[in-house]
């Protein structure tokens, strides 16, 4: 029986130490969108105003993701969101608080693998049904505003595949696995995929927003997020990655 | 309370009773979430049923495909010795190992459109497998198979043998002792085999996605619709889960139940 009890003892002390996360304050947990992985990953902290005793932690997932772990209770000091319904949803669920940020935008393009194999010209062609197209899944923020735009424009696609995630879809035009598809302009720069010029495309874009997610906030985490607002050297490397000011 | 038997020690069993709850505590967790009043509705929705036909389809395509190339396999592994057969059989134990999604990717540079043979199906015979059903198959039987093999392989090891001898003496050729005397010898191993690699292919998500995709009726599986579904639909993302459960529970009971707990 005193090994049972001391068994459960060891499995109490290691669950207890799984919930009680960052008490740091100087660790800053942000949780970000996928398609925020590159400014993040390889970004100089002291361009952003923090100082090094600082520790960031980013957590990326599809923003839909995000706002769910919110709700279901992270501790995570801030949130950036891929569109405004996701952050929308998160006010609403009383996970952030203040009124979040717009901080960049985002904007689709016409992508195709390298020697575009199947000869794409316009949007046109993404209802043919010869050729292989990939778009974002609609319940995700890149095929939200993909459907968003397909429909102002009058174009009916014919999609092979509907991605779970932008990156994916991105993954599979520079692979040459489809012939076209509609990824962010970031993911095209970071990949290095080309991209098919339409004019009717570049009014379609996607806002990210920041809120905090305490109603007091860590000191390091206005810092961040008064940064991103007003547009500093975060921003300057965020519109050389194919962001735009928002 | 009864004094525990000396071949029931108590360290032994709360260790057994908490690794029951490790597995078991994350199902209830879910289906005390599950939408319970609204599960019927959620489950006759056409995406529902329509991504269980795909994922029934794709699974039992899989798990035959698991009986055809596992069984000689396995056989192979069992009965044949040769230099390098440790390295054979890392191999084919890998996919067990291999994130799902790396999985896919590999297929996606051996079969898909510009991949290694791939290149060559496109080119010749105008067979592209990524998007197809066809491609959802594969992807399963790839991270199915090995759970085929292994469990038949050990099932070989303990069985047969000696009637393989004996049929042979008596006169028997290689291909009707195979088929007379080694496949009925380790029947309950190749049910078992069947059944756990059938249940693999069926929760199968990652290799599937990145390289099959994801499209309604063809290759958007049960696991897939849940992952969809969770996006912003929670809801119907538990009762996919709950089906899937049933499904697989039902199934598996009823193989051990019948052919391995003889």
């Amino acid at each position: 029986m005193k090994q049972l009890v001391a068994i459960l003892a060891a499995v109490a002390a290691i669950s207890s130490a799984c919930t009680s996360g960052s008490g740091s304050p100087d660790e800053v947990i942000v949780l970000a969108p996928s398609s925020m992985i590159d400014v993040f990953s390889n970004a100089k902290f002291g361009l952003i105003g923090l100082t090094s005793s600082s520790t960031l932690s980013f957590s990326f997932a599809g923003s839909n993701s995000l706002v769910a772990q919110l709700r279901e209770g992270s501790n995570a000091d801030m949130v950036i969101t891929a569109n405004r319904s996701t952050m929308d949803r998160a006010v609403a669920d009383g996970s952030v608080a203040g009124t979040p940020i717009v901080i960049a935008r985002n904007r689709l393009v016409l992508a195709v693998p390298d020697g575009n194999p199947g000869s794409i010209t316009s949007l046109d062609d993404l209802g043919e049904p010869s050729k292989l197209i990939g778009l974002c899944a609609p319940e995700v923020p890149c095929g939200a505003l993909s459907t968003l735009a397909l429909d102002g424009l009058g174009v009916v696609a014919s999609p092979d595949t509907l991605e779970p995630s932008v990156r994916a879809l991105a993954n599979k035009i520079r692979f040459g696995e489809v012939d076209a598809g509609l990824v962010y302009l970031t993911d095209a720069l970071a990949l290095d995929i080309r991209v098919i010029d339409t004019p009717g495309l570049n009014q379609y874009s996607t806002e990210y927003l920041v809120a905090p997610i305490q109603a007091d906030p860590k000191p390091a985490v206005k810092l961040w997020i008064d940064s991103m607002a007003d547009g500093g050297s975060l921003r300057q490397r965020m519109i050389e990655m194919g962001f735009q000011a928002p | 309370m009864s004094q525990p038997r000396a071949s029931h020690p108590v360290s032994l069993l709360a260790a057994a009773i908490t690794a029951i709850i490790v597995l078991a505590l994350p199902l209830v967790g879910m289906l005390e979430r599950v939408p319970w009043s609204s599960l019927v509705d959620r489950l006759s929705d056409p995406n529902v049923t329509e991504a269980l036909r795909v994922s029934l389809t794709v699974s039992l395509w899989a798990a035959a495909a698991c009986l055809l190339l596992g069984l000689p396999l396995a056989w192979f592994m069992a009965r044949v010795e040769f230099r390098g057969k440790s390295v054979v059989r890392a191999m084919v134990m890998l996919p067990m190992v291999l994130p799902p999604v790396v999985a896919g990717t590999a297929l996606l540079f051996a079969l898909g459109r510009r991949g290694l043979i791939g290149q060559w199906l496109d080119r010749w015979f105008g067979v592209t497998l990524p998007f197809s059903t066809a491609g959802a198959v594969i992807a399963a039987t790839f991270v199915a198979l090995p759970f085929f093999v292994t469990t038949v392989e050990s099932g070989l090891r303990q069985h047969g043998r000696l009637l393989e001898e004996a049929a042979a003496a008596s006169g028997a050729g290689p291909v009707a002792t195979f088929v007379h005397v080694t496949i009925p010898s380790v029947r309950s191993s190749i049910a078992a085999g069947t059944a756990l690699s059938w249940a693999r292919a069926l929760g199968e998500f990652g290799a599937t996605v990145t390289f099959a995709g994801n499209l309604g009726g063809r290759t958007r599986t049960l696991p897939l619709a849940t992952f969809i579904a969770l996006e912003n639909d929670p809801g119907s993302a538990l009762a996919i889960s709950v089906l899937l459960m049933a499904v697989s529970l039902i199934v598996l009971v009823a193989l051990r139940g019948k052919w391995v707990m003889r």
